[in-house]
């Protein structure tokens, strides 16, 4: 006998051509991507969306659990998307290009759309940090304007990577759902 | 190396800067130092205040075992310039150098400490000339389960590299930016999505 599964939804996004489709890819057991959309039976509820090229993953946890990563376009005439996507969302990961100013203008800007939009959390990754024009990753948060939210360097086409990105947006949240006592006396 | 070590030397007033730099004290803090220094470093709602010999202080401070430590809350009057204590932390860190005996102290200290959660708000990472071994902090911290500093001093017998990793433990501690995992949700509601989000992170772990 079938039961429904609880879905948790992470949200990946960022401005355009920061790695957000590779990391989905990484982390998702079934993946279709905006550009070359496929439907079958369990992704057609999401056919309509594909033509403004959303990047779609299931990860499955457990017989009881699937959590949905939705890749968000990163072009700002598709902010409504940004605002429906983020509705219920556990939180975000949120990739920006560090070697392109373009990028990172519009970083900053989708950056604050979010911040506006919901308190959830978010976690920087700042990638392409192996071209000549990469920003330091000081340099690279006080531009983006990210004021306490964290910022990790990464590489989404590694694996462990963008592992890394996903685990640290769950630590954030777990973090923000716990209780810290100071018991740290060494 | 570890039976030098003095007893009556000790790391205290690490305990006593991360909890007066939490909870944004104003005072004076002073310590006296296991070579015979001593000084004193004011405090403003938690800045360092940049009056004379200010961050010599605090590097000394720093530098060795202490015999002891201690706080003394007081008002500030005069308008000095306040340092942030993160950028002031890793000006120091980076050129500080300790002993093998004081390494030991510090290892000894930092491996009694239970599992960690850390936090990567470090904003002057480029500053901080270990910030690539800051990350592999952090990255271990949330890939492996029940991760401690014990785990991340184990096995470093180097002296360098042994150094590295306690700046790294020191400024972290310090700042605030490592706490104990905590094992309990704040309420009931907040459970349910800490229990959700911890299959998840299990699962995400093992890919």
């Amino acid at each position: 006998m079938s039961h429904k599964k609880d879905i948790a939804k992470i949200l990946i996004t960022g401005p355009f051509n920061a790695g957000k489709t590779t990391l989905i890819k990484f982390i998702s057991d079934e993946q279709t991507s905006g550009k070359d959309v496929q439907a079958t039976d369990a992704l057609a509820q999401y056919k309509s969306m594909t033509t403004v090229g959303l990047d779609f993953g299931i990860l499955h946890v457990d017989d009881e659990l699937d959590v949905h990563l939705f890749g968000t376009p990163g072009q700002a005439r598709f902010n409504f998307m940004w605002k429906i996507l983020s509705k219920g969302a556990l939180g975000t990961v949120f990739l920006v290009d560090s070697s392109s100013q373009r990028a990172i203008d519009e970083g900053k800007l989708m950056l604050e759309f979010y911040r506006d939009l919901s308190d959830m959390p978010i976690i920087i990754g700042a990638t392409k940090r192996d071209l000549p024009d990469a920003r330091e990753l000081g340099d690279l948060a006080c531009e983006l304007n990210i004021g306490d939210t964290v910022i990790i360097p990464c590489d989404p086409r590694e694996k462990d990577d963008s592992k890394m990105l996903v685990l640290a947006l769950l630590q954030e949240i777990i973090a923000q759902s716990m209780d810290f006592d100071d018991d740290l006396d060494l | 190396m570890v039976e030098n070590i003095q007893a009556d030397l000790n790391f205290k007033q690490l305990s006593l800067l991360r909890k007066v730099l939490q909870q944004k004290s104003t005072g004076m803090f002073l310590f006296d130092l296991a070579s015979g220094g001593k000084g004193t470093v004011k405090i403003n709602k938690g800045n360092i205040i940049d009056d004379d010999g200010a961050v010599e202080h605090l590097s000394d401070s720093l530098s060795e075992a202490v015999l002891r430590c201690g706080w003394v809350p007081l008002k500030v009057t005069h308008n000095h310039r306040e340092l942030d204590p993160q950028g002031t932390m890793i000006r120091v860190l980076n050129h500080i150098h300790w002993s093998d005996a004081d390494c030991v102290r510090l290892k000894l200290l930092f491996m009694k400490l239970p599992c960690i959660q850390v936090s990567m708000v470090l904003r002057d990472m480029k500053g901080f000339k270990e910030g690539l071994t800051y990350l592999i902090l952090y990255k271990r911290s949330i890939n492996e389960s029940d991760f401690t500093p014990a785990c991340f001093l184990k096995g470093i017998d180097d002296h360098d590299m042994l150094e590295r990793r306690l700046k790294v433990l020191v400024l972290a501690y310090c700042l605030g930016l490592i706490k104990a995992k905590p094992q309990v949700a704040i309420n009931p509601n907040n459970k349910s999505v800490s229990s959700i989000v911890s299959r998840i992170f299990q699962r995400v772990r093992g890919i």
